[in-house]
């Protein structure tokens, strides 16, 4: 071998050697490093910046304790970095993290929001400051086990027997629990939101709640429910239910359930009825609702809903007081139908009696026993007369002649009269409107209204009293009639429109009436008053007049203390020129000149009558029983035909299908319907544009033979009136 | 601190006279491996190598710097800088035995 090879060879060997020399010492480093040998190493840094760094050394015992500790541990020098660690902590960092700087290797962030930079700041601080951190809440965001919660503690020690600065920080994990306090927080969080929600619905409804224990110990209380009770402040709660409710019960006497001791809570669902009496004194009818409250099995206590029934109260009785009414009015309706067919039956009657009374009275010589005889007759039948003629006022079958009059009219033309009937221990007030105010009425009729209801008014103070007539506007706005409610009102109808009116008031202090009494006061034939002393049909005669002008009566009335009648007439506006009452016209026989009349008249009995007065006139007379026996007697064009009287309702063909007839057959005949349904005049057909003749049964031979000569020859009989 | 130990009356030359031992023990303060591994030294070094040995203490604590003369990286540490080869023990020299092979004071 050459000199210079061995020599390089020499050299490579001696550098190989120190390199495994180098390495091994090394490893001997690490080597005594992982026993423990050592207890500082030599950090190097910038030349003249190297460090010291003292490893704490805690005995075996203290080793063997660190390592045991479950919670993750960290021994830290005065420059944050990890001096030790014990093996939670190494689980927690997923390596050893010995020689590193925290908190770069676990970072750790506050658990509470809005800390992050006092929390790095603190963390920075803690050794060189000397400070002590207890329980702070952290959080970490394992990269395996998702994010852990801890509580860390941290604590500066001295670590070197020469003041050298460390900190011992442990950390708790809490994440279970901060779990579930989270879960909780969630729960309690839609708790609150649900009890916010109940909380509202009971401030805000209407009903009163009011929530009980067992023993009936308030435990809640709404709004509702402390302005039924009239209480302001929260005294309720705590107290005994019984104590706060003051209940009358309905019916009468039956125990309040919800706070009768006796009565076993955990009962089903109860309703009552009943008032409920507030502090103020103010009372209020009330529906409580009684619920058992469970908890499983168990009773807790009992809930009660207190509902105001004032309105449903209010329109209860407002409904049937309606329903009365409307009964009142149906009553009224049929009575009057009644009434007014029976006085249309009589009146054929009573035309026939009067009617042959008359013509007999003509044939005999006066002062003779039969024609006394045949006069008293005739007077008896005029009696029935007027009876029957209230009684189709009270129906409301009159023949009216309206007239736009001023209320007050009616009064001052009876003053002097009433002063006479009223007698001297009965004292009148007039009062009446100053403004005028129109009404369309038929004036005689209303001043016999008006004397019924005074000398009624009259009748109730038999010892003497004072009577009041007043007039003035009445506006009404609706149909309400709740107002009134509490009085003793007896109403004539369903209400009245709403609208303008003129009023007149009768106002006794008399005997007054009671509801018995004024349920049937405008009944025909009813009477208080003894056997023989009155007809029954003063009011119900004033009753269907004011009703046929298209008024109303209001009666308010109480026992003992008297009565009022209020007739009430729609208001008018003031007419150009005030009319006046059209005057009868007196009549006379005319004669028939031999002129044909067909008369059709289903009853046999008025036939007779009135064929013979029309005979004795110096008329033919054509008798037929309905419309087809008169179309069957109808005389040929030639016969001088000059009227056809006919009665309205007859078995088969009735006058205005006759008339209907005719109007082909025989256009020039003039035609005079009969009926004793007044009301039937305003069916009959217009005849040339003008009102068709027309007579109300009864009549007396007179008035029947001047219509008939006043049809036959207008201008004779206007010449003659 | 730094202190010098030494039991040599000769002339302690750098290159290291035939078995006299030149040793410089790296401490960092009163840690107590540091002052175990002093103790140990001094004993070692008078039970067998009294009167040819010349001992220095180098306190790094005061003065890091110092660790680059020998390229300390862990204290206590031991360095035999004559006879050469240089030698290094880490530790608190406790075991006797491995100090006297480390510093392969048999051999002499």
């Amino acid at each position: 071998m050459e000199p210079v090879i061995e020599n390089e060879s020499r050299e490579l060997r001696k550098e190989l050697e120190s390199t495994r020399q180098k390495l091994r010492e090394s490893e001997a480093t690490l080597e005594a490093i992982r026993l423990g040998k050592v207890d500082a190493l030599v950090v190097s840094g910038e030349p003249g910046k190297d460090q010291i760094r003292v490893i704490l050394d805690m005995g075996s015992l203290g080793d063997s304790l660190f390592n045991q500790i479950a919670q993750p541990i960290f021994i830290l020098d005065d420059g944050y970095r990890i001096l030790r660690s014990n093996q939670p902590a190494q689980e927690l960092c997923g390596f050893n993290p010995v020689g590193r700087l925290f908190p770069d290797t676990v970072p750790f962030h506050p658990t509470d929001e809005g800390e992050e930079n006092d929390f790095k700041d603190l963390l920075g601080k803690w050794i060189a400051e000397g400070k002590h951190i207890s329980g702070l809440g952290v959080y970490y965001d394992h990269p395996e086990w998702g994010t852990r919660f801890y509580l860390l503690d941290a604590n500066p020690v001295t670590l070197s027997w020469e003041g050298v600065q460390g900190g011992i920080m442990t950390l708790m994990d809490i994440t279970a629990r901060k779990l579930s306090e989270l879960r909780l927080a969630v729960k309690s969080d839609q708790l609150r939101h649900q009890f916010n929600l109940l909380k509202s619905v009971s401030d805000n409804i209407a009903e009163g709640l009011i929530l009980v224990d067992v023993d009936r110990k308030i435990i809640f209380r709404n709004p509702a429910m402390l302005e039924l009770l009239g209480v302001q402040e929260p005294d309720l709660l705590g107290r005994d239910l019984h104590e706060v409710f003051r209940v009358e019960t309905e019916p009468e006497k039956e125990p309040f359930i919800a706070a009768d001791p006796s009565h076993k809570t955990g009962q089903e669902f109860v309703t009552q009825v009943g008032k409920l009496m507030a502090r103020d004194g103010r009372i209020t009818p009330v529906q409580f609702s009684y619920y058992p409250v469970k908890d499983g099995e168990k009773v807790r206590g009992s809930i009660i809903v207190v509902s105001d029934n004032s309105e449903r109260v209010a329109s209860e009785r407002q409904l049937r007081l309606s329903v009365e009414k409307q009964q009142q009015s149906q009553k009224m309706e049929a009575i009057g139908r009644l009434a007014g067919g029976v006085a249309h039956d009589f009146n054929n009657l009573l035309l026939a009696i009067l009617g042959f009374t008359d013509l007999s009275l003509a044939l005999i010589e006066q002062g003779t026993p039969i024609y006394e005889n045949l006069v008293e007759v005739k007077k008896a039948g005029e009696k029935a007369a007027a009876i029957t003629g209230q009684l189709l006022a009270y129906s409301r079958k009159q023949i009216l002649a309206p007239t736009i009059r001023r209320v007050n009219d009616s009064i001052e033309d009876l003053r002097n009269m009433l002063g006479h009937l009223l007698g001297e221990n009965i004292s009148l007030q007039v009062d009446l409107s100053p403004d005028p105010l129109w009404v369309e009425v038929d004036q005689r009729k209303l001043q016999q209204v008006l004397v019924n209801l005074v000398l009624n008014a009259r009748d109730a103070m038999p010892g003497g009293g004072k009577l009041f007539i007043r007039t003035g506007r009445l506006d009404i706005e609706s149909n309400d009639v709740s107002g009134m409610v509490g009085e003793v009102l007896r109403e004539t109808d369903e209400g009245m429109p709403p609208g303008s009116y003129a009023f007149i008031e009768i106002e006794d202090t008399g005997t007054g009436m009671s509801w018995a009494v004024l349920e049937h006061l405008f009944e025909p034939f009813f009477t208080t008053k003894e056997f023989g002393k009155g007809s029954g049909l003063g009011l119900s005669t004033a009753f269907g007049i004011i009703r046929q002008m298209g008024g109303h009566m209001q009666v308010f009335s109480q026992e003992s203390r008297g009565s009022l009648f209020r007739v009430i007439l729609q208001l008018r506006s003031r007419p150009a020129v005030a009319e006046d009452a059209p005057s009868m016209t007196p009549t006379d026989l005319h004669e028939g000149h031999g002129r044909f009349i067909m008369l059709v008249e289903d009853e046999e009995v008025v036939r007779r009558l009135l064929a013979k007065v029309l005979k004795d006139s110096g008329y033919l007379v054509i008798e037929a029983k309905n419309g087809e026996d008169a179309l069957a007697k109808l005389p040929d064009q030639n016969t001088d035909l000059v009227l056809v009287v006919t009665d309205l309702l007859m078995d088969g063909m009735g006058g205005i299908e006759l008339a209907e007839r005719l109007k082909s057959l025989r256009p020039g005949v003039d035609i005079l319907f009969m009926s004793g349904y007044t009301e039937d005049q305003h069916k009959l057909p217009l005849i040339g544009g003008e009102s068709p003749n027309f007579m109300a049964k009864p009549f007396r031979p007179g008035d029947f033979l001047a219509k008939v000569h006043s049809i036959i020859e207008p201008s004779a009989h206007s010449a003659r009136s | 601190m730094e202190q010098e130990i030494s039991n040599t009356p000769q002339d302690p030359s750098p290159e290291g006279e035939s078995g006299t031992f030149l040793l410089k023990l790296y401490v960092a303060g009163k840690t107590p491996r540091s002052v175990t591994a002093i103790q140990n030294l001094k004993k070692i070094c008078e039970e067998h190598l009294k009167g040819r040995y010349q001992l220095e203490v180098i306190d790094l604590a005061h003065n890091p710097s110092q660790a680059r003369t020998d390229k300390i990286l862990a204290i206590p540490t031991l360095i035999r800088s004559l006879p050469i080869p240089i030698r290094r023990i880490i530790g608190d020299l406790s075991d006797k035995d491995q100090v006297l092979i480390g510093l392969n004071i048999e051999n002499i």
